[in-house]
């Protein structure tokens, strides 16, 4: 069974279970089971974790910003080395990689559930929960906008440089924002008129339904996944609970 | 429905997802110079976060707010520029509505109006956030708390005065006609 046979509601219900054990799972191992469920899982419904490789660089990344945060703010363990107020404690360590292990499982997981159905899938998904389509139909616009708003803000920033601004360091990037920053806004919201009345002298928004070239219907294996999961996280939630009552 | 809140035509759904990219890839824009400048406090971020939260809530109203704050987040998460990405969701929708309710009590036409409107929203906001650095970066609640508070100060600072200024000039152009 492939990824895309899924309902997007398992999909979503697979990632509210991710979330979930994500922000409940204190230790390392908990969190590296956590991590290794859904890769494994990506690994089955798809047989590849190619479109994963990009996401090494962003968490390295925020790894080494979680450990900053924790090397400077950390107070658990045993002082182990001190350089005027920086202290730096035993635990901070261990808190980064629990850190950098939740941020990875959260950002996987996002990435799992938002790359593994098409824009119109997530729009029927919408209005099956009983969302007006007018407003589920959105998910399509800012799917086909984000490209052509990144390329447009990209424009603009080589427009201004042509005039003379610098934007080569942190700081030339910081005295930059305004000047690129209000063009690109004047002209997002002049866009978004125009959009908006293409999109009205084409019907949108005319008559309260409309019709859709595919529907999606939850199979029997779904609803067992669905029920499965929901399961999972009751079970979860009560062993949390009941000892607190 | 009250039309100080609410707006459901077609160019504010469409403004709020135009302009929820537009939120987004200064939000980009902002964290990597905060990543850089100052990567425990994101000020710029918090502060960006903020006045496109009020913007947007005062050019085109609910849901456009709310519906600017999920795609913002939405792709925030799918890209994974923030490991905070999931608590983003609820700052920038709770933020959002509460903006909303502040904002329409008043004319809007004084900067304390706009300072009082981007106080409920930055300390709503950064609440939010605040669990997310207890429970994903498992900071200590009172850094947390020191750390959002900062964060929220400043934004409301000086989110407050930019949406003032920039919400008028984009009156004066005729834009939102």
């Amino acid at each position: 069974m492939g990824l895309s046979k899924l309902d997007p509601r398992t999909k979503l219900a697979w990632y509210v279970l991710m979330i979930y054990f994500s922000l409940i799972s204190g230790t390392v191992v908990q969190l590296c089971l956590v991590l290794l469920a859904g890769i494994m899982a990506s690994l089955i419904l798809t047989g590849s974790l190619k479109q994963y490789k990009v996401v090494i660089l962003i968490l390295l990344f925020l790894g080494l910003q979680i450990l900053v945060v924790q090397l400077i703010f950390c107070r658990e363990g045993v002082l182990i080395y001190q350089w005027g107020i920086l202290k730096i404690y035993s635990e901070a360590l261990p808190l980064a990689i629990t850190g950098l292990l939740k941020a990875s499982i959260i950002v996987f997981a996002s990435m799992q559930f938002f790359t593994s159905a098409s824009p119109q899938e997530f729009t029927l998904m919408l209005m099956k929960f009983k969302i007006p389509y007018r407003f589920a139909m959105l998910v399509g616009l800012s799917v086909r906008f984000l490209p052509l708003m990144k390329a447009e803000y990209i424009s603009i920033i080589d427009s201004q440089r042509t005039r003379g601004l610098r934007m080569e360091s942190a700081w030339d990037n910081l005295k930059g924002i305004f000047p690129t920053f209000l063009p690109f806004l004047y002209r997002s919201v002049r866009r978004a008129t125009e959009t908006a009345l293409a999109m009205e002298l084409r019907g949108y928004g005319r008559t309260k339904t409309r019709t859709f070239t595919s529907n999606i219907a939850l199979k029997p294996y779904d609803t067992v996944l669905i029920s499965a999961m929901l399961v999972v996280i009751i079970i979860s939630l009560t062993s949390k609970v009941l000892p607190l009552i | 429905m009250n039309e100080k809140i609410f707006r459901t035509d077609t160019k504010a759904l469409v403004g709020s997802v135009i302009i929820g990219i537009v939120m987004l890839i200064m939000m980009q824009v902002t964290g990597r110079i905060d990543a850089i400048l100052d990567p425990t406090l994101l000020l710029l971020n918090g502060t960006c976060w903020a006045f496109f939260t009020g913007l947007i809530v005062l050019m085109y109203r609910q849901p456009a707010g709310i519906i600017a704050g999920v795609v913002e987040a939405v792709v925030a998460m799918a890209t994974g520029y923030s490991p905070l990405g999931f608590f983003f969701l609820f700052a920038n929708v709770i933020g959002s509505i509460v903006y909303s309710l502040i904002s329409s009590r008043f004319s809007m036409e004084k900067l304390s109006h706009h300072i009082i409107a981007m106080l409920g929203t930055a300390v709503t906001g950064n609440l939010c956030v605040m669990v997310g650095l207890i429970y994903v970066f498992h900071l200590d609640w009172k850094i947390a708390l020191l750390s959002s508070s900062i964060t929220a100060f400043v934004g409301t600072i000086v989110a407050g005065i930019l949406t003032k200024s920039i919400y008028g000039s984009l009156q004066k152009s005729a834009l939102l006609q």
